[in-house]
């Protein structure tokens, strides 16, 4: 590097360096072992696809107003919001509405602290009573799509 | 299904590879002039593809097997008749920008390791591409709740793709422009619906940006200068995390630096055909986010002023015309969409939320302090000194001032950059999130064009 390019070589050779350098923190970074929230919530929802009605309405249960982006003030979680989004995004092109509940004794089943989901229109629903403590399964045209701990 | 994807992608690169004559065509000097021409030709055909998808669609068309033929034919007409034109006798058109002797390369030994290098850093950077993209199949949230949601609509429900536009989905950005959901869905009617069409498509806009600023610096500052920056552009791990992620603002900040290289290399004959191209580039910019309206009436800007200076106003003039007529089919289309399918920019805000007014924002000095210091701090590989290392760079390799200064590349990423940080200040969205949410990606638009413009304006003296 003493010829009259040395300055370009040692950019160069600085710069590559520091590509790699960085490509390699990318490429070994620690990977999750198990899959993904929004992966979780894929499996759940590709299975009730097939049951939707092509461009049905579609409800998702959540609390508050997912649009609400004040979290910590709305009654919606990140979970609620990522659920909601999802279903929109796998169930498309049907429309996906938020449902928001807040108490067991709502009108439609009520599922706190976890997952919700509830066909409308011509698909079955089914929902038990909610109570702390116990499991509450959400059943729509004959799958189970998930089960969660009532708090 | 994978003879039908290429067919689907190279035939408006075809055409675009026609039209990437005038950017980096034979007249360029620079070794990387064909990975430039490759890039841009890419990148044409993306923004060419999504305007007919789109025109099909508003006459009436669905994207189904008639849709197939139709593209196919267009192109492979336009295609042909333009390798026909190219044959029959028209001169190629050489490229008014010429490397100065002190940027020429002095040593075939320099440009083979710059060469070497830079291929390096490309297959480093497509396999942590492919690697990232592959835990994340759907892209990031952006892609898979509002581009890729669109795209599905546009497909999936046929005549019926304007539900995509309803009230119910007002929360989805629906006032995006339409040409990745129109890319990703006339790729899916190719060859069906496959996580592999967003995922080559969000890879290969990475590595175009890449390529578009190789060439672009190289034509002006050599080879080594034009694998400084691109290796650099490689290196900031922010860019590499939104390609994988579908993110918009990668394709954005693509057509955005391969309009300034063409505009750049437009040179002091100003080729009406170049300009043209540079404007029907900020065009597809403006097509892929708004951002990239103000990325483009930035950039026009600077053009016309610094041609106005150069020139003259008369010719400034002559060249905004010659940029309008690239830029209308874009701006066109954008209209129709917003005045027939979608009027709004921008989500409404959650309801009960009153944002404080505009008169408060703008006079509230703690809002602009916390917008430029945040804004700053999540700005491309900030947190591991990317923009350091450029600077440091640029003046090992003789950065001029005087270059800088006439940049228009530079004038236009550093523009861009104050803009969103000034639209962070003014956001009506709570600050904080909108922040937390948005600004590490919104910085990422301008950056390929800063290092253009850095790396463009470096000359070592030998």
């Amino acid at each position: 590097v003493t010829g009259p390019g040395w300055r370009e070589a040692v950019a160069v050779v600085v710069a590559a360096a520091f590509a790699v350098i960085v490509s390699a923190r990318t490429v070994l970074r620690v990977k999750p072992s198990s899959p993904g929230e929004e992966e979780r919530y894929d499996r759940a929802l590709e299975r009730v696809r097939t049951e939707v009605p092509h461009g049905a309405s579609v409800d998702v249960l959540v609390r508050g107003d997912p649009t609400d982006v004040r979290f910590g003030e709305s009654a919606a979680t990140a979970e609620d919001v990522v659920l909601w989004y999802r279903a929109q995004y796998v169930l498309a092109p049907s429309i996906v509405r938020p449902f928001p509940v807040t108490a067991c004794d709502a009108p439609e089943p009520v599922l706190p602290g976890g997952a919700r989901y509830l066909l409308a229109g011509d698909a079955q629903r089914s929902g038990t009573a909610c109570g702390a403590g116990s499991k509450v399964l959400l059943r729509a045209g004959g799958l189970t799509l998930f089960e969660v701990e009532a708090r | 299904v994978k003879a039908l994807l290429v067919l689907g992608l190279a035939l408006p690169a075809w055409c675009g590879w026609h039209l990437s004559r005038w950017v980096f065509g034979p007249g360029a000097q620079g070794r990387f002039a064909g990975l430039g021409r490759v890039s841009v030709a890419f990148l044409v055909g993306v923004g060419l593809s999504s305007l007919t998808t789109f025109l099909w669609l508003v006459v009436g068309g669905a994207l189904d097997p008639s849709f197939v033929v139709a593209d196919s034919l267009l192109f492979a007409c336009i295609g042909a008749g333009s390798e026909l034109l190219n044959r029959k006798g028209s001169r190629e058109p050489k490229s008014s920008v010429r490397m100065s002797d002190s940027a020429r390369s002095q040593g075939t030994a320099l440009d083979t390791l710059s060469a070497s290098l830079l291929a390096l850093g490309f297959a480093l950077a497509l396999w942590s591409l492919t690697d990232m993209s592959w835990e994340h199949l759907h892209g990031g949230w952006d892609a898979w709740a509002f581009l890729n949601q669109r795209a599905r609509f546009l497909v999936r429900a046929g005549h019926g793709w304007k539900a995509a536009f309803g009230p119910d989905l007002a929360w989805s950005q629906v006032g995006y422009p339409l040409l990745l959901p129109l890319s990703v869905a006339r790729a899916w009617t190719y060859v069906g619906e496959t996580q592999a069409v967003p995922l080559v498509l969000g890879i290969a806009f990475t590595l175009s940006a890449a390529g578009v600023l190789v060439a672009g610096v190289a034509t002006h500052a050599g080879c080594a200068a034009g694998s400084v920056a691109g290796l650099l552009l490689l290196g900031t791990p922010g860019f590499i995390v939104a390609g994988s992620y579908q993110y918009a603002d990668v394709p954005l900040a693509s057509l955005l630096v391969a309009a300034l290289a063409a505009l750049q290399s437009a040179g002091p004959a100003r080729k009406p055909a170049t300009i043209a191209l540079g404007g029907a580039l900020l065009g597809f910019a403006g097509w892929t986010k708004n951002e990239g309206i103000l990325a483009g009436a930035l950039a026009v800007a600077t053009f016309w002023v610094l041609v106005a200076r150069s020139a003259g106003i008369r010719a400034a003039l002559r060249d905004l015309g010659w940029l309008a007529v690239g830029a209308a089919p874009s701006a066109l289309v954008w209209l129709v969409f917003h005045v027939r399918i979608e009027r709004s920019l921008m989500p409404g805000l959650p309801a009960g939320y009153v944002a404080p007014s505009l008169r408060d924002r703008i006079l509230d000095p703690n809002r602009w302090a916390v917008a430029f210091r945040e804004f700053s701090r999540l700005s491309p590989g900030m947190h591991i000194g990317v923009p350091c290392l450029a600077i440091g760079l640029a003046i090992l390799l003789g950065v001029r001032s005087r270059a800088l200064v006439v940049s228009i590349a530079l004038w236009t990423g550093v523009g861009l950059w104050i803009g969103v940080a000034i639209f962070f200040a003014l956001t009506p969205w709570p600050l904080e999130w909108h922040l937390r949410t948005a600004a590490e990606r919104l910085a990422l638009q301008p950056w390929p064009a800063i290092l253009l413009g850095l790396f463009g304006s470096t000359r070592v003296d030998r």
